[in-house]
């Protein structure tokens, strides 16, 4: 509608203009400066954008279309469950993008990408163009048959209103009620997570509630636990977690509260409790595949700039890009800084920085008073243009549970925090 | 979205080059510490002059009339933010519909935008606005950019590919366009949509309607005053940016000065991988110890912090070298 009024307006001011020499339409072409749009607002995207404009400045454009206008980070939320942390001791916003950075913000959702024509449609029907674009939307879920209400069973695996919302459903327990949760099938967005889930949810049942009769119940996808192995067993065992190992979840029932798994296959096994957490397995998030950008359920990058194998000038960093890092907000933001340094040397025709490293790290509350720790250093490889994990590292490390991890892990996140927002 | 094009194509106009002389230096002492606004000054006919910038803040001012055709104006706005000047003749109009707004686009050093950014005074010389005491046959209206040219390193401008204040790119400004095609621009209608629903009732996120989200937007009332100055905010809804979220983790009081180019460094690119639990550029926000001026990496890198010495494990000794390089030599 816009673009036909303008024209009319324009026409009709056109005789006076040139009879009078007053209206001057724009006939210089200027060098128009490259607009970057980043597309997620999370750990990576944050940060993306943030060190785009950090290094770039005003040699370019940048907008993030974030759909929220508050972000609560998955880092610190299961301390939520256990009144360790608020929603909004973990929430943060864009102002300083916004104000600090200049970088432009979006509140909406992006409803399609015409890769030919570089343009994104948002879900008003309004569109941005772009010269590069970086897609950080993180994940979306695979669920199980009836697992279709995610009030009534939540996966709590996207912070927020989930969060809350598991929250007050352990909060209804009482003693002898049971809490099962499921662990999905790696790669999943936060390796340690689930399993430290399980440890503050059984401390919180048995040493703040007080309950000496509720079960806690991990149905784990995986053959064993995936990491920190010794720390987690170890604390399952102290806390009294039932660990299933290579147990697949088939199907919710969210009215009868009951799931139905089986392990390694054999004959389905019905179990009912007053909680239910089942997180599904997890794939890139739908812009990806809508967008063409996926082999199988993943982004496929070179991990050098992050830019998609299947389409130039579209990179794709976080949860939803398909190397061997793990998927989590430190790494995310790790990733990010690769990726705006590439895009800047591509704008500005420079070679690229030939090995890029990143780095993850990890603290993981077990109970309200103890943390472990896990992290690696990862190396870029140019043969397979995936990360791996630098040889003589030995990596991951991982720090046994203290109490002065507990409160490390207050310092380490104050800083991720302020690195990716602030 | 590309409207520009279809103006480019029009080969009649003639560049406000030809008659815009001696672009005086303006008041641009000696100092040495930066002031944070400049002044825009020139002459026009009667006119308001309003600038609109990129942190959503408005700025206007009234032409002094000393009864001449060149009234003498001057309008301060933020050193180094990106400002879109618009000037308003037949000003005096009862209606808004009769005034004739005209989007000012500078063209300075071969580059051309109605993106401006100053760092010191500018004199913009005699601007010749359509005006009804001057020009006869004259039409109320939105007029298409008048380029006023300033060369000599005097002003940036910056051309870009997606502007949130023009989301059409056509030159007009969001608040000048008509959504609704009455008689009113946005700025002037008060159902800019026509939906029957006032816009002071309305839910939106950009009740000014200038592009820039509410939640950002220092003046979200386009009134002249920032919103944590305004009293009597007449934007019922709207947010105060002091205090407009929930949460208090996002106190970024500090600012920074953005570069102009990009330089690429190896030592950055590796060191910004220690910013996670360092802070950004090794300045920690927490017990975790600042690294920034580091000048002896290869040394404290080896921390009894068994976590970093994991780290430490994974760079070479040429890396940290290039690290230690950056923290003892960033700004």
């Amino acid at each position: 509608m816009k673009e036909i009024i303008n024209r009319r307006d324009f026409f009709k001011f056109l005789g006076f203009s040139a009879a009078t020499f007053v209206m001057t339409p724009s006939l210089l072409k200027a060098v128009t400066i490259p607009h970057i749009v980043v597309v997620g607002g999370g750990f990576s995207g944050s940060t993306c954008a943030k060190y785009l404009k950090m290094w770039g400045g005003n040699s370019i454009e940048v907008t993030i279309i974030e759909p929220n206008s508050t972000y609560v980070s998955p880092i610190l939320s299961n301390l939520v469950l256990n009144n360790k942390k608020t929603i909004a001791n973990i929430s943060f916003n864009y102002t300083a993008h916004a104000q600090k950075y200049n970088i432009n913000m979006i509140h909406k959702v992006v409803n399609s990408v015409d890769k030919s024509t570089k343009v994104l449609t948002l879900d008003d029907n309004s569109t941005v163009s772009y010269d590069y674009l970086v897609l950080a939307a993180g994940i979306d879920f695979i669920p199980v048959l009836g697992h279709d209400d995610y009030t009534k069973v939540p996966h709590a695996w996207i912070a927020g209103d989930q969060t809350t919302i598991l929250k007050t459903q352990i909060d209804s327990m009482s003693d002898g009620d049971d809490f099962i949760m499921s662990i999905p099938k790696s790669p999943y967005r936060c390796p340690p997570g689930p399993y430290e889930r399980a440890c503050v949810v059984a401390d919180y049942l048995k040493n703040v509630k007080g309950f000496t009769n509720s079960k806690v119940t991990v149905l784990d996808e995986n053959a064993k636990i995936i990491v920190e192995e010794a720390t987690f067993g170890s604390a399952f065992n102290t806390h009294g977690v039932e660990y299933i190992p290579n147990a697949t979840v088939t199907e919710v029932n969210d009215t009868t509260n009951t799931v139905t798994y089986n392990v390694s296959g054999a004959s389905a096994i019905l179990k009912s409790a007053k909680v239910l957490n089942i997180i599904p397995n997890q794939k890139a998030a739908k812009i990806i595949f809508d967008t063409g950008l996926n082999i199988g359920n993943w982004a496929s990058v070179d991990a050098i700039s992050y830019e998609s194998t299947l389409e130039n000038g579209i990179f794709i960093i976080g949860d939803s890009q398909g190397t061997s890092q793990p998927k989590a907000g430190h790494i995310g933001n790790a990733e990010a800084k690769v990726c705006a340094d590439a895009i800047l040397r591509k704008i500005n025709n420079v070679a690229l920085y030939a090995n890029p490293k990143t780095n993850s790290a990890c603290y993981s509350p077990i109970s309200t008073t103890q943390a472990s720790w896990l992290t690696a250093v990862y190396e870029y490889d140019a043969t397979t243009k995936n990360m791996k994990a630098v040889a003589k590292g030995n990596y991951p490390v991982s720090g046994a549970p203290s109490s002065r991890n507990y409160s490390k892990m207050f310092e380490w996140s104050t800083n991720l925090f302020a690195d990716t927002f602030l | 979205m590309k409207k520009i094009n279809s103006l480019q194509t029009i080969g009649l106009s003639l560049s406000l080059a030809t008659f815009i002389v001696g672009c005086g230096g303006g008041g641009g002492g000696t100092t040495t510490t930066s002031p944070s606004t400049y002044s825009i000054s020139g002459t026009v006919p009667g006119t308001v002059i309003e600038a609109y910038c990129e942190d959503g803040s408005f700025y206007t001012v009234n032409s002094t009339d000393n009864n001449t055709n060149k009234h003498p104006f001057s309008l301060n706005i933020p050193n180094g933010l990106n400002c879109k000047l618009v000037m308003i003749t037949n000003e005096t109009a009862s209606n808004p519909a009769d005034y004739i707004i005209t989007p000012i686009e500078i063209e300075a050093d071969g580059q051309s935008s109605t993106y401006l950014t100053i760092d010191k005074d500018i004199q913009l010389g005699n601007i010749p606005l359509e005006t009804p005491g001057i020009n006869s046959g004259w039409t109320p209206g939105v007029r298409t950019p008048l380029k006023v040219t300033i060369n000599g390193k005097k002003v940036h401008v910056k051309k870009v590919s997606y502007d949130p204040m023009d989301t059409d790119n056509d030159g007009i400004l969001n608040v000048y366009e008509n959504d609704d095609n009455d008689s009113l621009p946005n700025k002037y209608d008060d159902d800019y949509d026509n939906n029957g629903i006032k816009d002071v009732n309305e839910v939106s996120s950009d009740k000014d309607h200038d592009g820039i989200n509410d939640n950002y937007d220092k003046d979200d009332d386009n009134d002249g005053k920032e919103d944590s100055k305004d009293n009597h905010n007449d934007n019922p809804g709207s947010n105060d940016n002091d205090n407009n979220q929930s949460n208090n983790n996002n106190n970024s009081g500090s600012t920074i000065i953005l570069p102009s180019t990009f330089t690429a460094n190896t030592g950055r690119l590796l060191g910004s991988q220690c910013a996670q639990c360092h802070g950004t550029n090794g300045v920690s926000s927490s017990g975790i110890d600042s690294i920034k001026g580091e000048d002896n990496l290869t040394h404290e890198i080896y921390d009894d912090d068994a976590l970093m010495n994991a780290q430490a494990n994974g760079y070479t000794s040429t890396e940290i070298l290039a690290i230690e390089s950056w923290l003892n030599n960033a700004q």
